[in-house]
């Protein structure tokens, strides 16, 4: 059982039964934040490399710690599969980067379906709830979420309208001062038209292919993932609008 | 017993829309800093037609810094009053004069206003040499705001003692007993009852510096005090140059949404972007020191 952690606090995304947990906002410190999101992938298809999509994750989250704004990067964990109940399970929620501990991640295990919907929304919409608190009390910040899958949406309880509203909200200036979302495929030649699309309909920002679910290739994407997080902290604070962020992974 | 109280300081300051487009430096200066019991915070506002004033203002905030760091280490329990303002001036005039030797500066440089606050749990004081703003938000929901103007908007600087300020009177007409430093005290109780008291203050008086005292009743009043330098009372309109109502900016200040961290850095960066969306700006540089007040309903003093 998951230790009870006194700093977090869980919360809904309006107009759903999807939640999602964050540091409480009166242990935030700093003037800034960018919310950083990781939704990885555990369907069926992806055993066989599960052990380096962990890895992928860890790396990515190491990195974070070693952005020149380590103090001002917010990081939200989840998998998703239709395993879990609403699609997606919450490794951690919104956490100080330097907080983590990642060698409390637990072993990915691969089975279930494809609820790309769900963690879409899930990211999507806890980005825009908890950043809108944030912003309520003076908190400048901005957000960034990244959905490695390596399948299009198959099983999901959100809708597409629910996801696009989430994006557009994401965008418009009115809550976070810019997001990026970016749907990476992995393993993805055979669907790379179908998340090209599932990426235009739902309003996600850019859609990156990683290639093959190589060591190699993940920890190139590792690598991806903390500069990108990286960029938008440091864009934090400039109000310019939402920027695509150039990928070679 | 009565109940906790917990202090949080910090501050802010940032460069008005005049001094960007003139290529001059930010020469407000602020610091917040925990010395022993006390919060101790402080603004500096440089003279803009001084010379290297951005770096006088940052001078005379670290040396009071170090002034009353050294007070409070031979005597931690120190008094507020008068005797205390008056050992902080002699230590940290010492230090600025070091300085000002060391770092081959000149007395136009270092011509800087000098306000600050130290409080701690049973009490407070605030002492103000030059102008600026002393804004105090109290648990009840009113707000006392006293701002200090000088006339010919030439105001009182610390390093005017250099010449005992024979200078400084000359420049105010030559009578110490002229009022020359007004004060004006807007207290807000809601948004319709508002109270406004002026007080003149005599030349002799104000150049050395005011001073404003809180007993430990008032500290359990109190949720914050803030000082600011006198850019918050020239907030315009960027092209038509129509000026905001000081004392909603200062209230401004104080609207604290919350007071862990860097709470001061998020009010006035809250305040720049709401004051931007309506085209306004900060003609003058800005700086604003504030300490929080806390009162933990659940722990008691030991």
């Amino acid at each position: 059982m998951p230790r009870l952690d006194q700093d977090q606090e869980t919360q809904r995304i309006a107009g759903s039964n999807f939640t999602f947990s964050g540091t409480r906002i009166e242990h935030l410190g700093a003037t800034a934040y960018t919310l950083a999101t990781i939704a990885v992938d555990v369907t069926g298809s992806t055993d066989g490399f599960e052990d380096d999509l962990r890895k992928m994750a860890i790396a990515s989250v190491e990195a974070c710690k070693k952005s020149p704004l380590k103090d001002n990067i917010l990081v939200r964990l989840i998998i998703f599969s239709d395993r879990f109940s609403g699609g997606v399970s919450e490794i951690h929620g919104f956490k100080p980067v330097l907080e983590i501990d990642t060698a409390q991640y637990p072993a990915l295990v691969p089975g279930g379906m494809t609820p790309l919907c769900d963690a879409a929304f899930s990211a999507l919409g806890a980005t825009n709830t908890y950043g809108q608190q944030l912003r309520d009390q003076d908190y400048g910040v901005n957000g960034i979420c990244f959905l490695i899958t390596d399948g299009g949406d198959n099983a999901s309880t959100a809708t597409m309208e629910m996801v696009k509203r989430e994006a557009r909200r994401s965008v418009t200036g009115e809550v976070l001062e810019s997001m990026i979302s970016i749907l990476v495929g992995v393993n993805a030649a055979n669907c790379r038209h179908l998340l090209n699309r599932f990426k235009d309909e739902a309003g996600i920002t850019q859609y990156v292919d990683a290639g093959d679910a190589t060591p190699q290739r993940l920890a190139k994407l590792a690598d991806f993932v903390s500069q990108s997080v990286s960029s938008q902290a440091q864009a934090q604070g400039t109000g310019g609008p939402s920027q695509n962020i150039a990928a070679t992974i | 017993m009565p109940n906790r109280i917990t202090l949080a300081g910090d501050s802010n300051f940032f460069i008005g829309d005049q001094h960007l487009r003139q290529g001059k430096p930010c020469q407000d200066y602020t610091l917040t800093e925990r010395v022993g019991d006390f919060v101790l915070a402080i603004v500096c506002d440089g003279c803009s037609t001084g010379l290297k004033t951005d770096v006088g203002a940052r001078l005379w905030a670290l040396a009071t810094f170090a002034a009353v760091r050294s007070i409070l280490k031979e005597d931690p329990r120190v008094a507020l009053n008068d005797t205390l303002t008056r050992n902080i001036e002699e230590s940290r005039w010492a230090i600025v004069n070091q300085s000002k030797k060391i770092y081959g500066l000149q007395f136009k440089d270092l011509l800087a206003t000098c306000g600050y606050g130290l409080f701690s749990s049973t009490g407070g004081i605030v002492h103000l040499v030059g102008d600026g703003v002393v804004i105090e938000k109290y648990r009840d929901g009113r707000v006392i705001l006293s701002r200090y103007d000088w006339e010919k908007n030439t105001p009182a600087y610390p390093m005017y003692a250099e010449d005992f300020y024979v200078g400084f009177i000359k420049e105010h007409g030559g009578n110490i007993n002229v009022p020359r430093l007004k004060c004006t005290t807007v207290s807000l109780f809601s948004e319709e009852k508002k109270d406004i008291v002026t007080e003149e203050i005599p030349l002799g008086v104000g150049m050395v510096g005011v001073t404003r005292l809180y007993d430990e009743h008032m500290m359990r009043e109190l949720e914050c005090v803030c000082i600011s330098t006198d850019g918050i009372t020239q907030i315009r309109m960027l092209h038509e140059g129509e000026m905001a109502d000081w004392v909603w900016a200062a209230g401004e200040l104080v609207r604290l949404k919350n007071s862990t961290g860097e709470f001061m850095k998020r009010r006035t960066r809250g305040f720049l972007q709401d004051i931007g969306k309506t085209g306004k700006v900060p003609f003058d540089d800005l700086g604003c020191a504030a300490v929080s007040i806390s009162v933990d309903e659940s722990a008691t003093e030991e």
